[in-house]
């Protein structure tokens, strides 16, 4: 026999880690076959490795893509949301658009707070016009045309500034109305056949009509409930 | 032991230089055989392979496969081909994440292939039958006038039977250092054991083969 002492660990180290030696020439041998390159059959999947590859790197670079495209759209929508939110902003502190915090605009939402609304209507005198009126009418908060004029020819009758009537704008419907004619008269004539439209904005003040009337607000004659422009509870 | 293949050539080219040295003219032929592994390092393969490079994809399966292979033969037996195969679907889903040197991929493939095989255990309930009697390898102790034919008998084929005969932590702590080209710390991370385990396993695995090839005399006997 050949056979040395058993190995020490240092000499397993050193067979394990390959460092060149004359000692125990079969046993190095043998970790060299067992670490020997693959031979045909041990290499026979990598046809299918190589297709799992291009899968994946395939896969990976979708997967890359969508995460570009994700990022991209996000940030789109993200410019798109800001933009609309600023236009918005935008608009509505200039006016085009009612915003939340703006009330002079003509908004349809007060007309459930309009006491001009059927029931206020019904109190005055029958066959008004407003009276005649139809609910997406009633809900309007401007008066109508009838009854503008009327309210403005009472209006006119006890204005001591009667000479300007045809330029003030405040009897704008009442001047068209009358087409010419004599303002005083017809407005006489009309009160006279028609003591109150609606039974309501007798306007004791034209001044202030054309600035009150776009208003959703009651005739303070009429609900005297709730201060102009305040939503009353009803 | 950062560089296995070089680590292996260098074992190849140690045992040509001391075949070349020895007086058997069968032995130096049967030497030729063995061809060192590429000594490049592989590290270079890897990054491009994580870029897509597919051909460096190919050098890396090349140079890994045959060892996993064999290191799942010892785990799974029959089943090394299937769960080696999952492995490097395993491999090539994550190599875009992995960021190291060839040692630590040699590590990182290896845990992966490792963990494959304890997964398909755990599923089919079983450990794997013993490949290879390990009295079929005392054939292989040489006598002096059989020494020739003992160390043409020395096969990949033979070498990898006798270490699979071992006891199973000696076993898979030879096949991880000698290998995969693990050094002694990375293969006791692999194995979840302290390092000094994993190199007395070694040693002892390494003991039991010189006893087997006639190289030493055998442990418990005059």
């Amino acid at each position: 026999m050949s056979a040395r002492p058993p190995l020490n660990p240092d000499d397993t180290d050193r067979l394990l880690d390959g460092e060149p030696s004359a000692a125990y020439p079969r046993l190095r041998r043998a970790l060299a076959e067992a670490a020997a390159p693959g031979d045909a059959s041990e290499l026979a999947g990598l046809a299918a490795a190589m297709t799992a590859y291009r899968q994946s790197a395939a896969a990976g670079r979708g997967r890359r893509r969508g995460t570009l495209r994700r990022a991209l759209a996000f940030k789109i929508a993200a410019v798109v949301a800001a933009t609309a939110v600023g236009g918005v902003a935008f608009a509505a502190s200039t006016g085009v658009l009612p915003g939340p915090f703006f009330r002079p605009s003509p908004p349809s939402t007060s007309a459930p707070a309009s006491p001009s609304a059927p029931g206020a209507s019904a109190a005055g005198p029958g066959g008004s016009p407003s009276a005649s009126a139809s609910p997406s009418q009633a809900a309007m908060p401007l008066p109508s045309t009838a009854a503008k004029v009327h309210g403005q020819c009472r209006s006119y009758l006890s204005d001591p500034g009667k000479a300007k009537a045809t330029t003030n704008p405040a009897y704008a419907e009442l001047v068209a109305a009358a087409a010419g004619r004599d303002l005083a008269a017809f407005c006489t004539r009309l009160l006279a056949a028609q003591p109150s439209p609606g039974g309501q904005r007798p306007n004791p003040d034209p001044s202030k009509k054309p600035e009150k009337s776009p208003h959703a607000v009651p005739s303070p004659h009429r609900s005297g409930d709730a201060p102009d422009g305040v939503t009353p509870a009803r | 032991m950062d560089s296995s293949p070089g680590d292996t050539g260098a074992r190849a080219a140690a045992a040509t230089v001391h075949n070349h040295c020895s007086e058997s003219g069968g032995e130096e032929r049967s030497v030729t055989e063995v061809q060192p592994r590429a000594t490049t390092d592989l590290s270079t393969a890897v990054h491009a392979a994580a870029r897509g490079d597919e051909s460096a994809f190919g050098r890396i399966y090349t140079e890994l496969q045959p060892g996993l292979l064999r290191y799942l033969r010892l785990l799974v037996g029959g089943d090394a081909e299937d769960v080696a195969s999952e492995t490097w679907l395993h491999i090539v889903r994550d190599l875009h994440t992995f960021r190291g040197d060839e040692a630590g991929f040699r590590r990182w493939t290896v845990t992966i292939a490792r963990h494959r095989a304890m997964d398909h255990l755990r599923h089919h309930q079983r450990r794997p039958a013993q490949p290879v009697p390990v009295e079929e390898m005392l054939d292989l102790a040489g006598r002096e006038d059989t020494a020739a034919s003992a160390m043409q008998t020395i096969t990949t084929g033979s070498a990898l039977a006798m270490i699979a005969a071992l006891p199973p932590d000696q076993a898979e702590a030879v096949l991880l250092r000698a290998v995969i080209g693990l050094d002694a710390r990375a293969a006791a991370q692999v194995l979840g054991k302290r390092s000094g385990a994993v190199r007395m396993a070694a040693h002892r695995g390494l003991r039991r083969l010189a006893e087997l090839l006639g190289e030493a005399a055998p442990e418990a006997r005059p």
